[in-house]
């Protein structure tokens, strides 16, 4: 319902990025060149004209989720021992599945420790991350747990519209028609669709 | 001839193109919506179809679940998420495609595999559907242990870096899955007094979560603004003469592939894309190319997920046994209808298996038509401002998973696995291995100790197909580990070397 | 910004504009409904189905609502919330108002969940009728050595036989337990993952025996691709009239059957409980939902409140017993 606009808002990124709230720190040198293919990220191969940073190596990260795989499926097969049982039946009961998993986890997880302890780490299949990323993203995670919260509190018809405003607000959309009309449309398409068309209650 | 002419001449009402269209239209959008699946929309749709006649009721549900296997491709390949499980394996390859400004190329590619692989399991179908749904029978649970070892196997070469952290996230997953009811004993695990857990983590929010959400979430972790994304580069249409060719070997791979699996209940499109796409992985001459934006690897997985509609198809026809969840339903109305599927449906109503297949076959078609009409429109959607698009996934996606069960605790199962899902993300370990673990993990447990309450362990070397498919998953195992071992011994210059032909391909 | 942009977008808003107003009568009038149950019902009143759409139960309630509407005079809404067992609908409908606006599909797992670690008890609902049985029936292969429930117990007496069922807890694992109990033979269920496969297991001769509805079996009974011994319920099954009861095999009492009825929150007001109860006995008695009940493969069998209230009660009590919690 919004394609009819859109065509033209793609090929216009001053039209939105002008009001942009949240300031880029790093900004990217080159002409975006949308005609041409992109290699694979993962290769990031030189030739690219307009090379997305790729994140730096990060040790301490490789070691740190490692331990974290460690912690958790040791934990795993400490707490699938003390599932407990109705009938003890012994040999391959509810608590072997979980117990084998967690066990040959905690095992792989200590030879990844190694790995990531041994091996320099390389993270150049990743896009490195922005400063103002970080607020982008932890803004969304909040909006949504407010937006889950809401809903049954409120309704879907009003809670939606809230929440489609605030996360246009969050990623830079201005202009009434942004701000107004792609809530409202959004969440009565949804709403004519789910609840009029296949009466799945909202 | 007679039953030919039986079997097409309600077709010919126009009341029944209406109904197609319907059904296609239908199918298509809840497809594309992720979360609703083809078996909700079939589900919510025989509510309204039962009152209808059973040749106008069968096409609106058939085209139904043919339309969603076509629509939900759109948001894997455009935006890394499965409209449906069906397409879990469409991502693998399509959504990298779309990065490389090659979305139309991998939309047309996947539509056309998508009709094919279809089409080879329809003609299955009418040919042979008695014999090949004996099949079926043979797989008991210690054969459907095997199968699902073997498509453990699959782990190793979906972990795409490394292949510990894609063992750990494929364990992960298998973990994951045992939170709940035991199978066979009915005791909590994991459960700690949370009623909701009772059943476990809803499969679909959890893939939701950590494909779409996870990597919406990526994006805006690292989006720039200067930095025009190409993927809403369209690039290319049609494939070239070369790539179709080198889909032929993929295709044919799947079709087969995706028919035997959709013939076994209890295994559906999203283990047959995933069996697929790993097979043709390491029958290919390019294996380090999938995973990448390979059109081989979306040709396999596209193929096998699609054939495994006219595999299922025929199970239910042929024998009464639902083949997956979409057929189930479909048994009940036909049931309600007085059409009971069933060998007795091959010998007292042959017209009407003809009228199926017709309609399926037609259903196809249409799709196919649809779908590259309206794929230039899709593909427009990734021109959309940043906020739109990035507002429009988080809503779609909550919305997709509430309706799954009318539950908010399916919403919030999506959220936490989509910050799990950024989480590995940027830590190097993959997605895939996990939904992997998720899909098949209670399969492995509870038909292994099945089989063991049915005849002790011996069932499980001693059946044929068993020990075959046991063999079959310990060479899968082994062969990956050596020839990683191997390459990463010559490491250096190769890889150079296949990273330096690898973006020459891409540009060309 | 073309005048096609504007139009699209008034037609929208104005859509957005009256869904939105629509949901804000329904809202209003659905919280205060409760006031004076003297006029009950003058809203819509919500079905809670525990499982899926599409499934046995979601089936039988739509068939009900669609008869209940013009009874009552107002619309029924049925409302999927599937998941645990069905314990997450029933804790939702636990939860609910007693005002008669929130009723629910009452499935025979209400009076067995409890024995096996949910937090169900029958006692915190009004049980407004029985609608619904599916009887259960036992099968073997078709190539089976066994061809009567006597020959089938008999074999048992020296070994174990697999009986394969539709789930760890489900009625069909109890009934295997029913029968291993009152036969003293030595029968191992083995759960599967729905009916269906179960069913498959049978078909396909990898188990001894399965315990399914008589709706799954019947076909694959007429197809010959497996043998019925016996049916658990007090009359034979229609669909297979040569196959005999377990109490004409000489097991008297041996019924399991997947029944089904409507329940409401505990604390329903006189008035609305007798308008429900006597709707409900009009919708689950009309020709319309026995039409739709019988080709699915079920029966209806209708009780009233005081009697399926009892029975749901007899029969917590009777699975207690078998599940080792008496």
């Amino acid at each position: 319902m919004t394609s009819a606009r859109s065509a033209h808002g793609g090929a216009a990124p001053s039209e939105q990025d002008g009001a942009v709230p949240l300031a880029d720190p790093e900004p990217t040198a080159g002409p975006a060149s949308d005609a041409t293919a992109r290699p694979d990220l993962g290769a990031g191969a030189p030739t690219d004209p307009d090379p997305a940073p790729p994140a730096p190596p990060s040790r301490r990260l490789e070691v740190a989720s490692a331990l974290v795989s460690l912690v958790l499926l040791a934990g795993l097969a400490f707490l699938a021992r003390r599932i407990e049982l109705r009938t003890e039946t012994g040999g391959i009961d509810p608590r072997w599945w979980p117990e084998l998993l967690g066990t040959v986890g905690a095992v792989l997880a200590v030879a990844l420790l190694v790995v990531a302890l041994v091996r320099p780490s390389d993270r150049g299949d990743l896009e490195a991350t922005t400063r103002t990323g970080y607020v982008r993203l932890g803004a969304s995670v909040a909006l949504t747990v407010g937006y889950l919260l809401l809903w049954p509190l409120v309704g879907f018809l009003v809670a939606t519209p809230i929440y489609l405003l605030a996360l246009i607000l969050l990623f830079g959309g201005r202009g009434w028609r942004t701000l107004i009309g792609f809530p409202v449309l959004t969440t009565a398409f949804i709403y004519l669709l789910f609840h009029t068309l296949l009466e799945v209650p909202l | 001839m007679n039953v030919l002419v039986d079997g097409l001449s309600p077709l010919l009402d126009p009341t029944v193109l209406v109904c197609l269209l319907a059904g296609l239209l239908v199918g298509t959008l809840v497809g594309a919506f992720p979360g609703v699946t083809g078996s909700m929309a079939v589900a919510l749709a025989s509510g309204f179809t039962l009152t209808l006649e059973p040749v106008q009721g069968l096409a609106v549900l058939l085209t139904i679940y043919v339309g969603a296997n076509y629509g939900d491709r759109i948001p894997s390949i455009l935006v890394n998420t499965p409209g449906t499980p069906a397409a879990i394996a469409t991502t693998l390859d399509g959504y990298p495609l779309a990065k490389q400004g090659k979305a139309g190329l991998a939309l047309v590619a996947s539509s056309f595999v998508t009709t094919g692989g279809i089409l080879v399991s329809m003609a299955v179908f009418l040919v042979a559907a008695r014999p090949i749904a004996q099949i079926a029978l043979e797989f008991g649970p210690a054969e459907m242990f095997a199968l699902v070892v073997f498509g453990l196997t699959v782990m190793i070469s979906i972990s795409s870096k490394s292949i510990l952290k894609g063992v750990i996230a494929g364990i992960v997953g298998l973990a994951i899955a045992t939170v709940g009811r035991d199978p066979i004993t009915g005791d909590e695990r994991f459960v700690y007094g949370v009623n909701d857990l009772n059943s476990g983590l809803p499969f679909i929010a959890v893939i939701i979560g950590l494909f779409g959400i996870a990597e919406l979430f990526d994006q805006l972790l690292t989006h720039r603004e200067q930095s025009v994304r190409p993927i809403s580069a369209l690039g290319r249409w049609w494939p070239t003469r070369g790539e179709l060719k080198q889909m032929r070997k993929p295709f044919a791979l799947g079709s087969v592939i995706g028919t035997v699996v959709g013939v076994v209940p209890a295994a559906g499109g999203d283990i047959a894309g995933l069996i697929g796409w790993d097979r043709a992985k390491r029958l290919s001459k390019q294996p380090e190319k999938f995973g990448k934006g390979s059109l081989e690897g979306l040709a396999a997985a596209d193929t096998s997920s699609s054939a495994t509609l006219g595999g299922s198809l025929t199970t239910t026809m042929a024998l009464g046994i639902p083949g997956d969840s979409v057929m189930a339903v479909m048994v009940g109305s036909m049931v309600i209808w007085g059409l009971q599927p069933g060998p007795s449906l091959f010998t007292d109503n042959p017209d009407l298996v003809v009228t199926i297949a017709t309609i399926m076959i037609l259903a196809t078609v249409l799709s196919l038509g649809i779908s590259l009409v309206r794929m230039r429109g899709m593909v427009r959607l990734l021109d959309l401002p940043r906020h739109y698009l990035w507002a429009g996934i988080l809503i779609f996606c909550v919305v997709g998973t509430y309706t799954t069960t009318n539950n908010m605790y399916t919403v919030w199962v999506m959220l936490g696995s989509g910050v799990l899902g950024v989480l590995m993300k940027r830590t190097g370990f993959p997605a895939g291995p996990v939904v992997l673990g998720l899909l098949l993990g209670p399969l492995a447990e509870a038909n292994l100790r099945r089989a063991l309450l049915i005849d002790g362990p011996s069932s499980l070397v001693t059946q044929p197909i068993s020990a075959v498919l046991l063999v079959l998953a310990l060479i899968g195992l082994g062969t990956p580990i050596i020839a990683r071992a191997r390459a990463s011994r010559r490491q250096g210059s190769g890889e150079a070397e296949a990273r330096e032909k690898e973006s020459s391909g891409s540009v060309r | 910004m073309t005048r096609r942009t504007t139009r699209t977008f008034t037609v929208g808003a104005a859509l957005a504009v009256s869904g939105l107003a629509l949901a804000a009568c329904s809202d209003s009038t659905g919280s205060g409904g409760g006031g004076d149950s003297a006029d009950f019902p003058e809203d819509d009143v919500t079905l809670i189905v525990q499982a899926d759409a599409g499934g046995g139960s979601d089936l039988t309630s739509r068939a009900l609502a669609t008869e209940l509407e013009p009874v009552l005079g107002v619309s029924i809404v049925v409302e999927n919330r599937p998941g645990a067992s069905g314990s997450t609908a029933m804790q939702y409908v636990a939860g609910e108002e007693p005002d008669g606006y929130t009723i629910g599909f009452s499935p025979v797992e209400i009076s067995m969940l409890g024995h096996e670690g949910y937090d169900v008890d029958p006692a915190d609902y009004d049980f407004l009728g029985q609608i619904m049985l599916a009887p259960g029936v036992l099968v073997v292969p078709a190539d089976s050595p066994y061809d009567t429930l006597e020959d089938f117990v008999e074999a048992g007496q020296d070994q174990s036989l697999s009986v394969a069922n539709s789930g760890a807890g489900s009625i069909w694992e109890i009934a295997a337990f029913g029968l291993a109990d009152a036969t003293g033979a030595q029968l191992d269920p083995v759960p599967f993952d729905g009916g269906a496969p179960a069913l498959a297991a049978a078909v396909g001769g990898q188990v001894d025996a399965a315990v399914a509805g008589a709706g799954e079996v019947s076909a694959a009974v007429d197809d010959g691709q497996v043998k019925a011994l016996a049916v658990f319920h007090d009359e034979p099954y229609p669909d297979l009239p040569d196959v005999p009861t377990a109490a004409d095999a000489g097991y008297e009492d041996l019924e399991f059957g997947g029944w089904g009825g409507i329940y409401a929150p505990a604390g329903l007001p006189d008035d609305v409980r007798s308008t429900l109860e006597s709707g409900i006995e009009e919708a689950a008695t009309s020709e319309g939902f026995e039409d739709t009940v019988t080709k699915s493969g079920n029966l209806v069998v209708y009780k009233s409140a005081d009697e399926f209230t009892d029975f749901v009660n007899s029969e917590y009590d009777r699975f207690g017993t078998l599940l080792g919690n008496g």
